[in-house]
């Protein structure tokens, strides 16, 4: 992709989509979505399983032909222009989709074939080297760990140094150390100008993009950046140091004004609904009630929302995006 | 009883029945070929399995050229086994028919045929029968002499006095169909088969060129049915089709490393069939491995078209088996085309291995050269074009 190429796209979104459906029979995976992400970000969906991301994902890439509404990716109409997209577009799909009796490196020189580089020696070296698979490249993926198997997956998707990449769930199933290299190769990636849009289900992985969109049942939730997207939820989260945290659990679910409660570690953390008064004022009254029923002593504070609290809140069903527009 | 079943035995085994019929009942395909195999297959049975030879295609060299000899012809196409289908002037051109195999049979008959057919002595036609099929050519055999007798019974029919002895009768019986009554002969028209190209009526010299045929269409058909459908299976698919590969490069980079495997495999079966079972090789190698790879090519495109509607290996295997079957009954291979009933013909017709199999018989058993069947090598090179056609147009690039 040559330089001047790249900066023509600086300030176009990378991806425009509007009133975006996909039906499969009954069931609306992707339910008129409306997205624009900027050319250089790095962009993040986030949501449960069957949110629609993978759908979603699909249908940037030109896989899948939306039931409805319009989808343009790096300015092309998808799927009718998908042919033109696929050279300047790069697609790790969420299952892993290179040859498992291929090496590492046969694998590459494939991938290279397709994407029509000639000659492609130079640059498979060049992929080997940059993704650490040196001394992989005689190996089947069959043999390679997760992260290894992902990593390799990242160099297939980028051997034509394609000015987008769409990532299905990269690192699902590899361990936090392979998740962080595997996330720094990501960053080297965009600071030469790749726009990069990546689903997790991993929230350090989440608060790492630049810009995030939570989906939920096919739908857009919640979207802008990890921090503005705390922010809609504070005050609202308290936590709880004491014993019998299953009794004081199952306790507080009790509670109107409790959305969620989950336990780490040695506490209680502990969501409160939208509709319920500030987290310091609900501290009081609840540490009352846990006293009453014998599971004292309680230390409690108040603390920030992160993006697990908002996730939490939103498969819990909350519309978070009235809370944004108020705030 | 119980003793000998642990615990839960039966229970676990009932809940894996129930999970199988489950999954089997979701796999519409399999149900489908569960009803239809067996229907499919009682039919072309039913249709194929049939030893009677009728209608060979027959060049006829009548040089009597008289009211008796068109008789005798007539007499031949009523037995249903012969139809004339070509005029020829000489011997010489009915061979070259023959090797061409645009007849697979023909009927000479000698200028004295006439004469010899009154005095009643030596009236012979020859018939001269494409052996490279046993089958048919013993079928031809045993219509000409049972022709022959019938002939002989009609004569003798017309007995007047049941007291004179046999020969007297036959003389007077001889002269009322315009013999003279002074000759005596068992048979007044001897019907001579000889048999071209197989003289010992080798079943083997048959089968190996056809066999050649049949394994490709096993290989072939499967190799490539399972091509798409594995990569779509591994989850490969979705790398694939992301890529800017064409639909027509993939199709054709798939075919072609089946292409040299299934020379290969000509040339395996070849040496063993002309070393094991000395098989004749009367034409050119040339011409039957160029033949072959029309065929090849045909086959190999069909299973692409298998590959792109099919959604599992399993799937694709059940369909090549299903295109299997017919290939096998129709084509000739086991039972003689001629003994087929028209719609089975037809059917056969539109297979790619039917007309491999006429072109391989050709090239070897009779030594005839490719072009003289062009007509065969058009269907095969028809067939791929529209395979490749439809399996393009059928491939699906994108995943809903």
């Amino acid at each position: 992709m040559p330089e001047e190429a790249r900066s023509a796209n600086k300030g176009h979104p990378a991806i425009r989509t509007r009133g975006a459906t996909k039906r499969f029979g009954e069931l609306t995976a992707v339910d008129s979505l409306d997205l624009e992400v900027d050319s250089g970000e790095v962009f993040g969906f986030l949501g449960p399983n069957g949110a629609g991301k993978s759908t979603l994902m699909r249908m940037l890439m030109g896989l899948m032909k939306p039931t409805e509404g319009q989808v343009e990716v790096l300015g092309l109409c998808m799927p009718e222009q998908a042919d033109a997209l696929r050279t300047r577009i790069g697609y790790m799909a969420q299952r892993f989709s290179l040859y498992q009796d291929l090496t590492v490196e046969e694998n590459l020189e494939f991938a290279a074939e397709v994407y029509g580089i000639s000659p492609h020696r130079e640059r498979v070296e060049e992929a080997l080297h940059e993704f650490g698979l040196q001394e992989r490249r005689k190996q089947r993926p069959a043999t390679l760990s997760g992260g290894w198997r992902q990593r390799l997956a990242l160099a297939a998707a980028n051997i034509h140094r394609p000015e987008l990449l769409v990532l299905d769930e990269p690192t699902a199933g590899v361990d936090p150390e392979n998740r962080r290299l595997f996330w720094d190769k990501l960053f080297l990636l965009a600071a030469r100008g790749t726009t990069i849009l990546v689903s997790t289900h991993y929230m350090d992985e989440a608060i790492r993009c630049y810009r995030l969109c939570m989906m939920r049942r096919g739908r857009k939730a919640i979207e802008g950046r990890p921090a503005e997207l705390s922010r809609a939820m504070s005050g609202r989260v308290l936590r709880l140091r004491l014993e019998r945290l299953d009794e004081a659990a199952a306790l507080l679910r009790q509670v109107p004004e409790v959305s969620g409660v989950a336990q780490i570690g040695g506490s209680l953390r502990v969501l409160m609904r939208p509709d319920a008064p500030p987290s310091q004022q609900m501290l009081a009254p609840l540490t009352d009630r846990l006293m009453e029923a014998g599971l004292g002593p309680v230390d409690g504070s108040s603390v920030e929302a992160n993006l697990e609290d908002v996730f939490v809140a939103l498969t819990h069903g909350e519309d978070l995006r009235a809370g944004e527009e108020a705030a | 009883m119980k003793r000998f079943l642990p615990a839960g035995f039966v229970r676990r085994i009932s809940s894996v029945t129930r999970k199988e019929v489950r999954q089997l009942y979701r796999d519409r395909l399999t149900m489908g070929f569960v009803v239809f195999v067996p229907l499919v297959q009682l039919i072309l049975f039913g249709y194929a399995i049939n030893q009677d030879v009728r209608r060979v295609s027959t060049a006829l060299v009548d040089r009597a050229n008289s009211e008796v000899s068109r008789r005798m012809v007539g007499r031949l196409q009523a037995t249903q086994t012969f139809r004339v289908t070509h005029h020829a002037d000489s011997e010489v051109q009915a061979r070259s028919l023959l090797r061409q195999g645009e007849v697979r049979a023909a009927i000479l008959i000698p200028p004295d045929f006439d004469r010899r057919y009154r005095r009643g002595r030596g009236a012979q036609i020859a018939i001269l029968v494409d052996a490279s099929d046993p089958v048919l050519a013993r079928s031809v055999r045993t219509s000409a002499a049972g022709l022959s007798e019938v002939i002989e019974h009609e004569i003798q029919l017309f007995e007047v006095n049941p007291g004179e002895s046999g020969a007297l009768r036959a003389s007077r019986n001889r002269g009322r169909f315009g013999l003279e009554p002074e000759l005596v002969r068992e048979r007044p028209v001897e019907f001579v088969v000889l048999s071209f190209f197989n003289p010992q009526l080798r079943t083997a010299v048959f089968v190996v060129p056809a066999l050649l045929g049949v394994i490709l269409t096993t290989t072939m058909i499967l190799m490539t049915a399972l091509a798409l459908v594995r990569e779509r299976e591994r989850g490969t698919f979705e790398f694939l089709i992301a890529t800017p590969i064409k639909r027509s490069e993939l199709m054709i980079g798939k075919i072609l490393p089946y292409v040299v495997i299934g020379i290969l495999q000509i040339l395996i079966i070849l040496a063993a069939g002309l070393v094991i079972f000395a098989v004749p090789m009367e034409g050119s190698l040339f011409d039957l491995l160029l033949a072959s790879f029309f065929f090849i090519l045909a086959n190999l495109t069909l299973g692409l078209v298998i590959s792109s509607v099919t959604e599992s290996q399993l799937q694709a295997t059940q369909l090549s088996f299903f295109f299997f079957l017919p290939s096998v009954l129709l084509s000739g291979f086991m039972f003689p085309f001629e003994a087929m009933p028209d719609p089975a013909q037809w059917l056969g017709e539109l297979l790619p291995l039917t007309h491999y199999i006429r072109l391989t018989r050709g090239i070897m058993l009779r030594g005839a050269p490719l072009w003289t069947q062009w007509l065969e090598v058009l269907w095969l090179l028809v067939f791929f074009a529209a395979g490749l056609a439809a399996s393009i147009r059928l491939f699906r690039r994108r995943l809903d």
